[in-house]
């Protein structure tokens, strides 16, 4: 009864001072938006990042740093040193402890998305979160030397249809101006959404990643190119002499590291081979310094929020003396003064938790497509879980904690104040 | 409540000694007796420990030595949380001013000692009424007009208007003790006396024990006794504000 009185009264209390009250639950509100929004931005990235490829045992490419290897093969993440030759990737493809094996040969755009060349091996062995298959939401794979298959981004955000006619650029910028304008491509499949960079890529096979190079040996094109017309290219031997890197499938887990050891010893030439799970745990490394920086500072942030409960409670405490006198006239004890004030804190964090909350997740569902637009990061599973009320229920109870400090001096003063009120 | 012991003392004092701090005694009252349904007026100038006196009748503050009976009950011996229950239960008090919790309405205002004790709200709703019309009630019979009556904010109301409505919220539920530490003071002369009619009315209607406190002697002619506080606080009164 006490009890019912008590938050009664402390919810009138909050009401009425409205200014005060709604600053108070902004502030919490900002500071935990900025905390969980980080925590679980953090979460949804590292599960993007872990669901874009799956069941792939190696990944091989020229020697550089592991990290870089894993990003710019698999996440299309900054640019390859080095290309690795067709016949180390043929001597690999041939080893009798390879299952499968899926080139990749990366170094054009189309209109800002990567152009992916690769053979149909991609698309019967690439695996990507938790072991799922590609699969073509229209149309089929490559077949001719033209043809190419887009993820579902591409053809979302480029509104292209099967049967369009599309023109490569050479380089990697959104605004091209070297096209490879005398070779356009035909659309034969457009594949179903991954959630992966596979969505943001355009693939066309290893010959025809040739075809549209020939006569731009030197990176520009040359009188070559010209004579070379898209008939006369499919005439051509278009054997591809190198590729970027190359995904490995194993027939037995356990010969993994005797493998990449040998590759990585190539005697041929400087090779590097990856875990992909082991070069994304080092890459975790590095963020993770980022990461516990960030989470650092929105804690901080968080405590800054609760400090502007207690000073809203705090400040308005000698001028309620009065009032706690008028509530112990009436039959209030002590301890009911004590919990008003703590009540008060308490609500005001709580609802400012869970105007944060449901503020951010609000925004990230308005965002989510503007951010995997940008970061190709698809922030998989947002919604409010667990976490969430744990925070939510951690920041009230802090804030009920520290108004204890007040709400004990409002305590003291109303035993030392009796009925007369000394303000 | 009425199984208590009978008797026809509202309050008795024996021997009670209390200071806020040790060693800095603001009451010591060898004997005070107020018999049940009397209407006592008390005089004490500014810092004689009216206030401090009224908190131990109260039960707020608890009584250093001696005996303090009020309603028959030896509230010195009880807990701090059933001196807290007694007095929501069997007491109503009137202060100087800002009687008014300031977030809430007139009426939830009036309706606040009901939410303590379960006892008062029982009284009322025995008296055959709900706890709002009792409240709508009382304010009208002390002249409050009946807008003013569900007007949002307490605080909107005249310091006159405040009073009333504080006296309206100490006799819901029929206490038996009412305790007024000055009322009256910040009202100008013609609404003073109007004031303590109607409280006196109240009072006797009720059947309430009245202690009213005050160092404006022109008021104890409405009273049925005056008692000095001059005269029964032997701790040094004016010596230190209260």
């Amino acid at each position: 009864m006490h009890l019912l009185t008590v938050i009664r009264l402390a919810t009138a209390s909050v009401l009425n001072r409205k200014v005060t009250a709604v600053l108070t639950i902004l502030a919490i509100a900002v500071s935990v938006m900025l905390f969980v929004g980080v925590e679980r931005i953090r979460q949804a990235a590292r599960e993007s990042f872990e669901r874009t490829i799956s069941g792939a045992d190696l990944i091989v490419g020229a020697r550089s740093s592991p990290v870089n290897l894993v990003l710019y093969s698999v996440f299309h993440i900054g640019d390859a040193t080095n290309n690795i030759t067709w016949e180390t990737y043929q001597d690999l493809a041939s080893r009798e402890e390879v299952a499968w094996t899926i080139p990749v040969s990366l170094g054009d755009s189309h209109r800002g998305f990567r152009v992916v060349g690769t053979n149909g091996d991609y698309f019967r062995h690439y695996k990507f979160a938790d072991d799922r298959a590609l699969t073509f939401a229209e149309g089929e794979p490559f077949d001719d030397l033209f043809d190419v298959v887009l993820g579902s981004e591409v053809a979302r955000a480029l509104n292209y249809k099967l049967g369009d006619s599309i023109v490569v650029s050479h380089g990697l910028g959104e605004v091209s101006f070297t096209d490879h304008k005398d070779k356009p491509f035909r659309v034969s499949g457009i594949l179903a959404p991954t959630g992966t960079p596979v969505d943001r890529s355009v693939h066309v096979s290893l010959e025809a990643i040739e075809a549209i190079h020939v006569g731009w040996e030197s990176g520009a094109m040359t009188p070559m190119a010209r004579l070379a017309t898209a008939d006369r290219v499919r005439a051509m031997d278009l054997e591809p002499t190198s590729i970027t890197a190359m995904i490995i499938g194993l027939k037995s887990r356990p010969a993994v590291l005797r493998i990449q050891r040998d590759i990585n010893t190539y005697p041929e030439e400087p090779l590097l081979a990856v875990i992909p799970g082991v070069a994304l745990s080092q890459l975790w490394d590095v963020v993770g310094i980022i990461e516990q920086a960030l989470a650092a500072i929105s804690a901080c942030v968080v405590a800054v929020g609760l400090i502007v409960v207690l000073v809203s409670i705090l400040t308005a405490l000698n001028e309620r003396r009065r009032e706690m006198a008028i509530l112990r006239s009436v039959g209030a004890r002590p301890i009911d003064v004590f919990l008003l004030l703590v009540a008060e804190a308490g609500m005001l964090a709580l609802l400012g938790a869970v105007v944060g909350v449901a503020t951010l997740y609000g925004g990230l569902a308005l965002l989510q497509g503007v951010i995997q637009q940008e970061t190709g990061i698809t922030l998989v599973g947002l919604r409010p879980g667990g976490f969430d009320i744990a925070v939510v229920a951690a920041i009230a109870s802090a804030a009920a904690l520290l108004a204890s400090l007040p709400a004990w001096r409002a305590y003291r003063n109303s035993l030392a104040d009796g009925l007369s009120i000394r303000v | 409540m009425n199984d208590l012991p009978a008797s026809s003392e509202a309050i008795a004092l024996e021997g009670v000694v209390f200071g806020w701090r040790r060693g800095h005694d603001i009451i010591r009252v060898t004997q005070l007796t107020v018999n049940r349904g009397e209407r006592v007026f008390v005089r004490g100038a500014s810092g004689s420990g009216k206030s401090t006196l009224l908190s131990v009748i109260a039960g707020v503050a608890k009584a250093r030595q001696g005996q303090v009976r009020v309603l028959g009950q030896d509230i010195g011996s009880f807990s701090s949380a059933r001196r807290d229950a007694f007095r929501a239960d069997r007491m109503g008090v009137v202060f100087q001013m800002f009687n008014l919790v300031p977030y809430l309405t007139v009426l939830e205002n009036v309706l606040l000692p009901l939410r303590f004790s379960a006892a008062r709200r029982r009284r009322v709703e025995a008296a055959g009424g709900s706890p709002a019309t009792e409240a709508r009630r009382l304010l009208l019979r002390l002249g409050l007009a009946e807008d003013l009556v569900t007007s949002r904010r307490a605080t909107a109301l005249s310091v006159g208007q405040q009073q009333r409505v504080a006296v309206a919220r100490s006799l819901i539920g029929a206490p038996d003790l009412i305790l007024a530490d000055e009322p009256t003071s910040a009202l100008d002369a013609d609404a003073r006396n109007a004031f303590i009619d109607l409280l006196l009315q109240e009072c006797a209607k009720h059947a309430s024990t009245l202690l009213f406190v005050s160092h404006d002697t022109s008021l104890a002619k409405h009273f049925d006794r005056t008692i000095d506080l001059a005269e029964i606080n032997a701790a040094l009164p004016y010596r230190d504000a209260a």
